[in-house]
This record gives structure tokens, sequence and C-alpha cells, in this order.
């Protein structure tokens, strides 16, 4: 399973987060989304897919089922 | 393929008017359905675009609409240009790095404690008197004292709201007058930089080089800018959302009790209230949205207020869903432009109505006749006076 947020279309809202604040980090520098190195993404699944229906800009993409 | 019109309907429409400043939910609904590309003759002729999908797809197309050609606003405000509103990528990028870090949202961690601060001396003596308006004694100090601390103005004068206002409700000279009133404030401010700088954001902005020169021409405008998204439409989104909890004691009790809703609930009363109902481009080539031909040189607005309620995207879109899910709306806006305060905005939200609500029980609208509004580019409560309710 893997994340992948697309940097020309994330725009920094950052509902990522909120949906999901045990995967996804927000970059002081870069205003835009990050996936937090060592996040369990298997456990967050269905908090990752909510964080990828309510990003406005459509940036992430879910791949892979396990 | 999208139906060809022969021609875009010509309708009676400002954005600036009654309809607009008390009720334009029902106006927004008939311009969606009827009318989603139209064209009014005020202001010397625009396009209005009131539908979810055509406004996001607009807001994308920062080559085909540009807020760099006549700024973005109907009619175009006096004033120089507020980089990074009035610039279009590739320069737009560099403007907004200058800013973002000042509002990125793990600085929130940072800011909560001193914006609580400010908060808390707000709104207790407020919650102990007996009457007050919301916009002016309860929102508008906390907007004000937090968004100048960002922009390290020590003596901000409470004359700075009604410039703001003159500035961007009025129209000619008094709205010009305004403009120059604020332009003033803020090259001083500027100047005083220049001489020292600090940390804060207007120092930044005089520290800034983009292309290895430094950008002093454009800190005015920019600090305008900056200055206009602090002051003008939290406030609006506070008022709402303490006027619908006002009325709806379940929603204040699922506030209460549930602590998770209220990232969602701030997204939502944003959404609903949407206290920038407008805004504006001109279209740099010529362009067609639903079949109707824009020709270049056109000004061009999108009604993100009407796509805050269009039904083919939000379920049951005139309610107020504290846990809406999904909601992509456009109440911060979309694309580059996304407002980029939108996580202070959301900060300010939440302390206020955290510290307000176990209070609303005890409060009322004093007379819901004497509610106002104000509306042009920003729309929000100009008037909502509470009292306490006699024991």
């Amino acid at each position: 399973m893997k994340i992948v947020i697309d940097l020309e279309l994330c725009q920094g809202h950052g509902r990522c987060v909120a949906q999901a604040p045990e995967v996804f980090g927000y970059g002081e520098e870069t205003s835009q989304s990050y996936v937090l190195d060592g996040a369990d993404l298997l456990a967050n699944r269905a908090l990752i897919e909510r964080a990828v229906a309510d990003c406005p800009e459509g940036a992430i993409t879910l791949i892979g089922d396990e | 393929m999208s139906e060809l019109k022969a021609e875009t309907p010509v309708i009676d429409f400002d954005h600036r008017d009654d309809i607009s400043k008390n009720n334009p939910y029902e106006r927004w609904r008939h311009m969606r359905a009827e009318c989603p590309v139209a064209y009014s003759e005020s202001y010397d002729g625009f396009y209005v675009i009131s539908r979810y999908a055509d406004s996001v797809a607009g807001a994308r197309d920062t080559d085909d609409f540009s807020s760099a050609l006549k700024q973005t606003q109907i009619p175009t405000l006096p004033s120089p240009p507020h980089p990074p509103v009035h610039t279009d990528p590739p320069q737009h990028r560099a403007y907004r790095q200058i800013i973002n870090p000042f509002f990125a949202l793990p600085k929130m961690v940072e800011y909560e404690p001193w914006v609580q601060e400010i908060v808390n001396s707000v709104v207790d003596p407020v919650m102990a008197s007996d009457a007050f308006d919301v916009p002016h004694e309860l929102a508008m100090p906390v907007t004000r004292q937090v968004i100048t601390r960002i922009m390290g103005i020590k003596d901000v004068p409470t004359e700075v709201n009604n410039w703001m206002d003159d500035f961007t409700l009025l129209l000619g000279e008094p709205s010009r007058a305004a403009s120059e009133k604020l332009q003033e404030f803020l090259t001083a401010e500027r100047d005083d930089r220049i001489k020292s700088p600090g940390t804060d954001v207007i120092s930044a902005m005089v520290l800034a080089e983009i292309d290895g020169h430094r950008i002093i021409g454009d800190v005015v405008g920019m600090s305008m800018l900056v200055l206009a998204g602090g002051l003008e439409t939290t406030n609006s989104a506070i008022a709402a959302a303490i006027w619908y909890l006002l009325d709806h004691p379940e929603d204040r009790e699922r506030l209460q009790n549930e602590p998770d809703l209220w990232l969602s609930a701030m997204e939502e009363f944003v959404r609903w209230s949407s206290p920038v109902p407008n805004i504006s481009r001109t279209a740099r080539n010529d362009v067609e949205v639903l079949g109707c031909p824009i020709p270049a040189g056109s000004r061009v607005m999108f009604q993100y207020g009407s796509a805050n309620r269009d039904p083919s995207e939000f379920d049951d879109p005139d309610a107020v869903i504290l846990d809406r899910y999904p909601n992509r709306h456009l109440g911060f806006g979309i694309g580059p432009h996304r407002c980029a305060g939108s996580h202070l905005a959301k900060l300010m939200m939440r302390l206020v109505l955290r510290r307000v609500l176990p209070h609303l029980d005890q409060w009322r609208v004093a007379d819901p006749a004497m509610i106002g509004y104000k509306a042009a580019g920003t729309r929000g409560m100009n008037k909502l006076p509470l009292v306490r309710i006699p024991t």
C-alpha cells in the first residue's frame, strides 16, 4: 500500500492531516502535505480513504491493497 | 459535448446589492439552474459563473483566467497590486513563499497560546456583560489583534477596520480615500521594518528577494492583502457560526461533547457562511464555459458562495452538518490561490467558539430585524446584537 501526493496539485488545504493525523504531516517550509515516516497505512486505511475523498484538489492517490 | 449556447443570458445582477447582502441564496439557486454562465452589465460588464464544477475549473485555469490583469475584484479596487493574490504563476509562487511560512499549519501550534490569551481577554468581559454586538465587540478585536501581531504592528488604530470596510465596500472617492489611509499606515510600518527588521511578516517581505532583487515596491500592496485577509473574512465566519449555534442547542451540545467534531465543524461553518462569496479574474484568452464564449479581456466572476451551495457537490447544501464529509468546499478558494491564512482562520474560529460555547444558552439575538450584512467581494454580518436572557 502506498500513498502518492501530487505536489503539482497539493495546495496545502491540510484536510488530509485533519482526517488522518497519524499518516499525513504538513511541511512548514513547503506548505504542502507529506506522508509521515513509519505511518501505519494498513491500520489507517479507512482514514486515508477519507483523506483522499476530502482533498479539494484531488491530490492524493492510494495505491495497492497491502 | 456541452450544449452550444447561441447567446449568453444577460441578467440584472450586482454582487453588492441588497439581495447579495441579506439573502443571496435564492438568486444563486436560480442562477445555477437557469443561467450558470450569465452576463451582467453592471460595473462595465462581466460574466458571472455560479456552479461548483465551473468555479473549480476556472480557479485552476490560471492561464485562461488571470488574477494579474485587472486584479480580483469587480470593479477593480483603487490600490496598487497585492501580490500574491494579484499575480499569476509562475511569479505567484515566489510571492507565496514569502508569506506561507507565517501561516503554515504547524505554526498554529506555536501561535495557539498567545491567540488563546487574546481570545480570553476579549471574550471573557463580553460574556460578563448584558448586551454586545458580535462582529464589533467579539470578532473584530480578536482578528485585528491576531493579524497585527503576526504583522509586527505595535499600535493599530481601531479605525483600521473602518478604512478596510470603506476601501472594499464603497466605490469611487470614499474607497480611494480609505485606500490612501491604509497605504499611508502600511508605508510607515514598512519603513520602520526597513530601519529595524524583525521576525514578523512585514519584515519578511522587506528582506525578501525574488530573482536576486528586493521587492520593496510590493511590500505595501502585500501588506494590504495580509491585513484584509486577517480583518475581514474570519469575522464573518465567527459571527455566522455564533448566530447558527444560538438557534441550534443540539449542535451546541454535540460540540461540547464531541471534541473530534471541531475540525470538520469549522470547515462546515466556512462553507455555509462563505465569507468570500465571489472572486474575479480577467480572461487572458478567448475561452468558453458551458458553451458560452467569453472574449479575451472580459471580467469573469466566480461565485464561490453559490458553488458552496451547489447540490451537485453537496448533499443538503443549505444545512449545517457539523460532520459533513466529504466537504471539498471553496470557502478558502481552490488551486494556487488557496487562502494562505486558512489554518489561522480555523484556529481563531475554534478558540473563540470554544470560549463562548458554554455561555451561549444565556444569550439571544436582541432583534432579528436589526441583523445587518455587508457584501461586495466579502460578505458577512456587520450587526448581530445579542442580549442576555433574563433569569
